[in-house]
């Protein structure tokens, strides 16, 4: 009866609403063109969470009865599930920065979305980028073509997110007044619609929207 | 001509599978037309601040070829960021499709420049150092789990390794039954399969 005790009190640490937002906080990212505002809070519960989850479980399964084994695996199975959502977050981002370096790292306000560690991650990826440029062309130009092939390096326009392109987005809350392509629109919470990302831009930033 | 090699270095690397041998000839000739254009450019248009009082203008002829050069010029850039970007790419996802943090042989000898194989190492760190800041591995699980343990069948030996329930000898042709965490790596590289039996 004791363990039996122990386990519900695990089960409820793992908070379901936080677990709802970091899925939206992947889906959204994933299908953001621009990077998002690292949400640090939400990954340092998520984590925290997890961990004692994960201790929990494994100091019950070497006393584990054999009824009790499959309820230590559906556990299991929940902290897996978690995790692989915190990774694919976390994946999201760093493909994200890899993709869109030189851009990120020349604005103040994208660097300010970065994590400590993704911030890291950039400086030194852009550091590898530029000596991998220098050792295998630059030091073979001369001075002056050297000069001229940096100053046409055409990365920070090619990297520039697609703020343009179309995407699936729910609403989380009421919007009122919210016009586009001159027309006035209320959005409702649970409306999903299809928009151009630069149109919901700032709702997305908010959290007043999430995309699909 | 200008611009004819570097667009055969292009079409070299959309023909190939993952990547072709890193073409050294290839960009030495683009390094060489680079030089050589802006030379010629440098030549033909006139004035610096310093020549301000003695410009003279160009003809007509000339301004074509000015801008036919220039835009020879911008080309060849663009054919060498592009080679060595498009590469730089694959060298990353090799990374974090396989897992792996040495090359496997074949790339190391034949595939990639010197330069590329430290880009790929110095990679590998960077990315290794921030898996562990983060404290998980990103490579892994591309798949959302549906289970915990799985049947695998192995492919090639791999000898005894340490699961949580004990050593278990994987040698090849042999099925055991274990948990996904500890194989995904294995499967990635391609040692052992999974065996799924449900259609």
């Amino acid at each position: 009866q004791n363990r039996n005790f122990r386990f519900s009190m695990a089960a409820d640490c793992i908070v379901n609403e936080s677990i709802e937002e970091l899925i939206y906080a992947w889906r959204t990212e994933v299908h953001s063109p621009e990077i998002l505002p690292y949400k640090g809070d939400l990954v340092e519960e998520i984590s925290l969470l997890m961990d004692n989850q994960q201790t929990l479980l494994d100091s019950q399964t070497d006393r584990a009865e054999d009824s009790e084994v499959f309820t230590l695996l559906m556990y299991q199975m929940d902290v897996e599930r978690i995790k692989y959502s915190l990774i694919r977050y976390l994946r999201a981002r760093i493909m994200k920065i890899q993709q869109s370096l030189d851009h990120i790292v020349t604005s103040i306000d994208y660097i300010n979305r970065l994590s400590e560690a993704e911030k890291a991650f950039a400086s030194t990826l852009l550091e590898l980028n530029q000596t991998h440029f220098h050792e295998s062309i630059i030091v073979r130009l001369n001075k002056d073509t050297a000069d001229e092939f940096e100053k046409n390096n055409m990365r920070q326009l090619h990297s520039q997110p697609k703020i343009n392109e179309f995407v699936f987005c729910r609403v989380m809350e009421d919007i009122n007044g919210f016009s586009v392509a001159d027309r006035d629109m209320d959005l409702r919470k649970g409306n999903i619609s299809i928009l151009q990302y630069k149109a919901i831009q700032m709702f997305v930033l908010d959290g007043r929207m999430c995309l699909l | 001509n200008y611009c004819m090699r570097g667009r055969e270095l292009l079409i070299d690397l959309k023909r190939s599978d993952w990547l072709p041998a890193y073409d050294e000839e290839g960009i030495r000739v683009l390094i060489k037309e680079v030089e050589e254009l802006t030379k010629i450019l440098h030549g033909m248009i006139p004035g610096d601040d310093e020549n301000k009082g003695s410009k003279r203008s160009l003809s007509n002829s000339e301004i074509v070829q000015v801008q036919y050069l220039g835009n020879c010029l911008k080309r060849n850039y663009r054919y060498l960021h592009s080679y060595l970007e498009h590469r730089q790419g694959k060298i990353r996802e090799l990374r974090w499709d396989t897992g792996t943090q040495v090359l496997p042989e074949k790339i190391r000898n034949d595939t990639l420049s010197s330069k590329e194989k430290d880009y790929f190492s110095a990679y590998n760190d960077l990315l290794t150092e921030y898996n562990s800041m983060v404290g998980l591995d990103l490579t892994a699980s591309i798949e959302p789990p549906k289970e915990l343990s799985i049947e695998v069948r192995v492919l090639q030996n791999c000898g005894i390794i340490m699961t949580d329930s004990g050593s278990v000898n994987l040698s090849k042709g042999t099925v055991s039954y274990l948990k996904r965490t500890e194989v995904e790596q294995l499967i990635k590289e391609g040692l052992v399969e999974h065996v799924d039996d449900q259609f």
